[in-house]
């Protein structure tokens, strides 16, 4: 109901400028922590890799990001767990 | 002693010229004397938007180089026996200026005058460096655009890096009708990502092509919606409190007002 | 346009140099690439400049001498663009006749003249010793500057300034007269303000009683 009243009201799901202060949100943390998102798709993929071995996750969804508040920036990652993973000791036991 | 103000964005396009020729023009229309600076070499404009162009004999390098006084380079303007143009050299190229001779230069106007306005080229090279080297104070102009913007938080940050604190955020060329449909970034957006003091807001205006194709700086047009917002950033510029004027503040519309009312505005 | 330039041609090497960039910076460009190019050079220790667009006087050509000499190499001589045979030629007679200029002696005398085949557009400058024919147009932010006359066959809209060294005899001629500004000897004029006069016929400029007077060319003849 919220939902529908501020679309109605505010429009705010169907302007483009939105859009555009997330990306600028984003590409500024960047700038301003002079890290390329190249860099943040390779952190990604090592942390795949060295979380895997504990738990499965949900690579798909995984979110990696660097966040800035004031002027400190903090890594912030989303990493949605599937299930924990036995360690390879007590799977080979079974 | 007067106060050196430079005008910078980052990127081209989006009005420092413009925003230079109206906050000088309007200033000296408030009785101030003023001298307008073009420092980008190679690429001149503000003589064409200030419609001095042909009165050019000497120019910026000639003076840093000593080929003339700087009385002979300053240009009168038309309309106010207290604004002036140094006009930038067209035939040379930015490395013809260094830095030192800028803040020389910077240091006997501000003798003179009252504001010292400083028009400074697109990008972060030598021609910027030049520009800031002998400001006491930055204005930014950017425009409601992502790329506009991240350029201006680029230059903000060299500007600090540079002892050139608290620069003045102008936003250049917003249009109320698209705010209003969510499809342009509203002051607010842009204030909380840059994180600086607002100077002014100026709305896109056609009449800004018109003053131009004139020579005419549309500060001076009384019907121009652009214009008054010039005006009122020349009266805060002298410490005046001017509130944003009404298209400043369409955000504060019906809707917000609606949305508030029922409890739901974030 | 890169700064320095080395080109080799069967007379040896000649470097191309951007002049309209400050001398002392160019002077430190020239030592960059001369440092970097060493290979390059050998025992070739003879160059010849070329400057393009821009003639040197004669203190900047002796201060790029000795630019080049601090670095063991030495100038057999400097040449520009505008020195080369097609550009430049001795007006005759007809040339002078067939311009129809105010004194046909005049500008004979005002030495050889510099022929140039194309548009000259904004921040291009050109100088030179003699009179100028320019085929083409001058714009707004060019200019042209001779020490004779200057003969615009196109549309001159930047500035020109004839008699450079404070001959008040020169005269500028244009198919459309419409200069940001003329300069003539030491005189320099603008169009007054609030009037705009879009010519329709060539036109010619000239010193009469201490003013610039541009008049009809056809009315001359």
């Amino acid at each position: 109901m919220i939902d529908f009243l501020k679309s109605v009201l505010g429009k705010e799901k169907t302007g483009s400028k939105n859009l555009a202060k997330e990306r600028l949100r984003l590409v500024l943390v960047h700038d301003r922590a002079s890290v390329s998102p190249h860099l943040l798709e390779s952190l990604k993929v090592d942390l795949i890799q060295v979380i895997s071995n504990y738990m499965e996750i949900d690579e798909k969804a995984l979110d990696v990001q660097l966040s800035s508040d004031n002027d400190s920036v903090a890594l912030v990652a989303n990493i949605p767990v599937i299930k924990m993973k036995r360690t390879y000791q007590d799977a080979r036991a079974n | 002693m007067g106060e050196v103000v430079v005008v910078t964005s980052g990127k081209g396009g989006v009005g420092k010229t413009t925003t230079t020729a109206n906050i000088g023009t309007g200033l000296a229309a408030l009785g101030k004397k003023v001298v307008l600076v073009d420092t980008d070499i190679g690429l001149r404009n503000l003589d064409v938007v200030m419609g001095l162009e042909n009165r050019i004999v000497y120019d910026l390098v000639d003076v840093t180089k000593g080929n003339c006084r700087l009385r002979q380079a300053l240009i009168k303007d038309k309309r106010f026996d207290g604004l002036f143009l140094l006009p930038a050299a067209q035939t040379k190229d930015k490395t013809a200026v260094n830095a030192s001779e800028m803040q020389n230069l910077c240091e006997s106007l501000q003798e003179e005058f009252d504001f010292v306005i400083i028009d400074c080229p697109a990008g972060i090279e030598q021609g910027f460096k030049n520009a800031i080297a002998g400001a006491h104070k930055a204005l930014v102009v950017t425009t409601p655009e992502v790329s506009a913007v991240r350029d201006a938080d680029r230059i903000i940050g060299l500007l600090e890096a540079n002892n050139l604190r608290d620069p003045k955020l102008i936003i250049n060329r917003i249009r109320p009708d698209m705010v209003k449909r969510g499809d342009m970034m509203n002051i607010e957006d842009m204030i909380d990502i840059l994180a600086i003091e607002l100077l002014g807001v100026v709305p896109e205006d056609e009449q800004i092509v018109v003053s131009t194709n004139r020579g005419e700086p549309v500060v001076l047009d009384i019907q121009s919606r652009a214009g008054q917002a010039f005006r009122n950033i020349a009266k805060r510029l002298l410490g005046e409190e001017v509130p944003l004027i009404n298209l400043e503040r369409y955000e504060e519309g019906l809707v917000n007002k609606l949305k508030r009312f029922l409890g739901f505005k974030e | 346009m890169e700064p320095v330039i080395l080109k080799g041609n069967r007379e040896g090497i000649v470097v191309h140099l951007d002049c309209n960039l400050d001398l002392q910076v160019l002077a430190e460009k020239i030592i960059e690439k001369f440092t970097a190019a060493e290979a390059f050079l050998g025992s070739e220790r003879k160059v010849v400049i070329n400057t393009g667009d821009v003639v040197l006087d004669e203190g900047q050509a002796q201060y790029l001498k000795n630019v080049f000499s601090s670095l063991g190499v030495e100038v057999r001589k400097i040449i520009s663009e505008i020195d080369k045979k097609e550009n430049v030629f001795s007006a005759t007679q007809e040339t002078a006749e067939m311009l129809d200029m105010i004194n046909s002696d005049q500008f004979l005398a005002a030495g050889p003249t510099l022929i140039i085949r194309k548009n000259l557009r904004s921040g291009q400058r050109i100088f030179h010793e003699g009179s100028i024919i320019i085929l083409g147009d001058v714009n707004p932010g060019a200019e042209v500057i001779a020490t004779g006359h200057i003969l615009v066959i196109g549309t001159l809209r930047g500035i020109a300034h004839a008699g450079a060294k404070g001959d008040p005899g020169a005269i500028v001629f244009a198919n459309r007269l419409q200069p940001t500004q003329l300069r003539i000897g030491s005189f320099i004029s603008r169009a007054p303000d609030n009037e705009e006069v879009v010519p329709v016929e060539p036109e010619i400029a000239y010193i009469k009683n201490d003013m610039v007077i541009i008049e009809k060319y056809l009315q001359k003849k």
